[in-house]
């Protein structure tokens, strides 16, 4: 293999001497027909295949084409040296079937029933509490958990909050724990904002019983919204970096969700939906939800919402019952 | 062969971008399951139960001989490079050079073929302005689509017939005039210049070309065959 490695260098080196300086075959027809000036003239390091500020002619000709040659060699070396740093993870092979899995891209720190975060925060000194229970179809089983989230108000735009999963299905017992910090770093007229939000998945699932990932995460996600008219949008968009051993993920992903709240029945409920998906496989994993709000007094609302998977990377079906208390 | 910045209509150049991102999408699919093996993922030895959770708990891996591989593709990229810039004389002061694609076709197979002159053709527009920026696409289309893959084609077609030499030779002269055909549709669409001048003028100078493409390709196939052999 390396005797063509001289071959090529020596080609590249004799072609600068014996090459023909006549134009190739387009060149011929574009000027014979007259359009050969339509071409434009662009700038490159070795234009024309001459060393920069060396003398033109055929020494400079010839490095040129050395230069060539181990450049186009040293794509091919580079692409061997990422592909085996990268240690060739194609998350497409690991499909996830796990609920949390799809849920662990975000947690259900938002306001129940969405995976959707918003961009607010709970008021300073206050503490939001939200319990639901939810039933899971996927693909191969089905999972019923319920989940606990608390979450405190610190600054006017700060909050800190944990949530605690706990599946009842068999194998039962105490799922990954999250914590999380939001801080909104923005706030427009119109109820329109940009938040920040750090998550810290726990590894204290356990995972030869099935439970949790087997790793801690990071997350790290924006969170934007803004209101048209009565109805509120949100959008996040989440980095998550998975522990590497992980039983379930072994790659980081991007996370991605819009969701829409529509206040009915004069400000006594809420209808939302939203999308949520990731890219840690392929196809994305991705369920749409549809869910209601009723708000009993304020600070108080019971809600629901039914889930519907999109492909056969994601659940099949999840149906969700909880409530949402501010103190 | 390569097409300049300016002679393609840029609605043209743009669709044939995306064009050529997905020929190498495929080419670069197929490669992957070449040089890689499914293997079953180490964190899932231990995972007891957690394993029926999981279907297909495989990743890819990178495997010595695809590693090989793709050296010997940078191998194959480096020659054909330098042959590129070999032009040699054809009649009535035009000359040609080599396009290369069906010897790396025959060499490592179409899809790594398609591969090897499509990086050829991306250092040759970045580092050396040959070639036009908008037009990679065009080019990328015309030498590693008709004239590396579908070349490859004629050469799997004829080989069934008749000795491999004569598939190389014969291929190897198709691949120049199909991939100036190409070419010269392209320059007829964007109406740089008529159909019925450009799409005679280019066939036929390139089937000129054609011949010492099949003599270099002949001679390039059976050094590098003695090399390996070795």
């Amino acid at each position: 293999m390396k005797k063509l490695f001289y071959v090529s260098i020596i080609i590249a080196i004799a072609a600068a001497f014996f090459a023909s300086s006549h134009p190739d075959g387009l060149d011929f027809v574009s000027e014979k027909f007259g359009f050969s000036e339509k071409g434009q003239e662009r700038g490159a390091v070795m234009a024309g295949y001459a060393i920069p500020h060396f003398s033109e002619g055929r020494i400079s000709s010839s490095l040129a084409g050395v230069a060539g040659v181990l450049i186009t060699l040293s794509i091919f070396w580079l692409a061997v040296f990422v592909i085996k740093k990268r240690k060739f993870d194609i998350k497409r092979n690991i499909i996830l079937l796990s609920f949390s899995v799809v849920l662990i891209s975000l947690p259900v720190f938002a306001a129940r029933p969405l995976v959707t975060d918003d961009i607010y925060t709970v008021f300073p000194g206050g503490y939001e509490l939200e319990i639901g229970y939810s039933t899971t179809q996927n693909q191969a089983s089905s999972i019923n958990s319920a989940n606990l989230s608390i979450k405190r108000g610190i600054l006017s735009n700060v909050d800190l909050g944990i949530e605690v999963p706990y599946t009842m299905s068999t194998p039962s017992g105490l799922n990954d724990v999250f914590l999380h910090a939001k801080y909104r770093f923005w706030e427009g007229d119109a109820a329109e904002g940009l938040t920040a939000r750090v998550d810290y998945k726990f590894n204290n699932g356990n995972i030869n019983q099935g439970l949790g990932s087997g790793d801690s995460d990071y997350g790290f996600l924006l969170i934007g919204s803004k209101m048209f008219g009565l109805t509120k949008t949100h959008f996040n968009v989440g980095y998550v970096l998975t522990g590497v051993n992980a039983g379930i993920q072994s790659d980081d992903y991007i996370a991605y969700t819009l969701a829409l709240e529509q206040p009915v029945w004069g400000e006594k409920g809420e209808v939302v939906a939203e999308y949520v998906a990731n890219n840690a496989a392929q196809p994305n994993p991705a369920f749409i939800q549809l869910g209601a709000r009723y708000i009993v007094s304020s600070g108080l609302k019971i809600d629901a919402g039914y889930s519907k998977g999109l492909n056969s990377n994601s659940i099949k079906n999840s149906a969700t019952v909880g409530v949402h208390w501010e103190i | 062969m390569h097409i300049p910045d300016g002679f393609l209509d840029p609605k043209i150049s743009t669709g044939l971008i995306g064009a050529a991102a997905a020929v190498l999408g495929w080419s670069l699919a197929k490669v992957r399951e070449v040089v890689t093996a499914l293997k079953p993922a180490e964190a899932f030895a231990g995972a007891g139960r957690n394993a029926g959770n999981i279907i297909g708990g495989m990743k890819r891996v990178l495997t010595g001989e695809g590693e090989r591989l793709i050296y010997k593709m940078g191998m194959v990229a480096a020659l054909v490079f330098a042959a590129q810039m070999f032009n040699f004389p054809i009649s009535s002061g035009t000359s040609g050079h080599l396009i290369g694609g069906v010897f790396a076709a025959v060499i490592l197979g179409p899809f790594a073929g398609s591969i090897i002159i499509a990086a050829v053709l991306a250092v040759q527009m970045l580092f050396f302005a040959d070639g036009g920026l908008l037009a990679i696409g065009a080019n990328i289309i015309n030498m590693a689509l008709f004239g590396t893959m579908l070349a490859y084609y004629i050469y799997y077609l004829i080989k069934r017939i008749a000795p491999e030499w004569l598939a190389i030779a014969g291929a190897a002269w198709a691949s120049v005039p199909l991939a100036a055909f190409v070419c010269a549709v392209e320059l007829g669409s964007s109406g740089t210049i008529p159909f019925e001048i450009v799409v005679p003028a280019m066939v036929k100078v390139h089937m000129v070309i054609g011949i010492a493409e099949a003599l270099i390709t002949l001679a390039l196939v059976n050094i590098f065959r003695n090399l390996q052999k070795r």
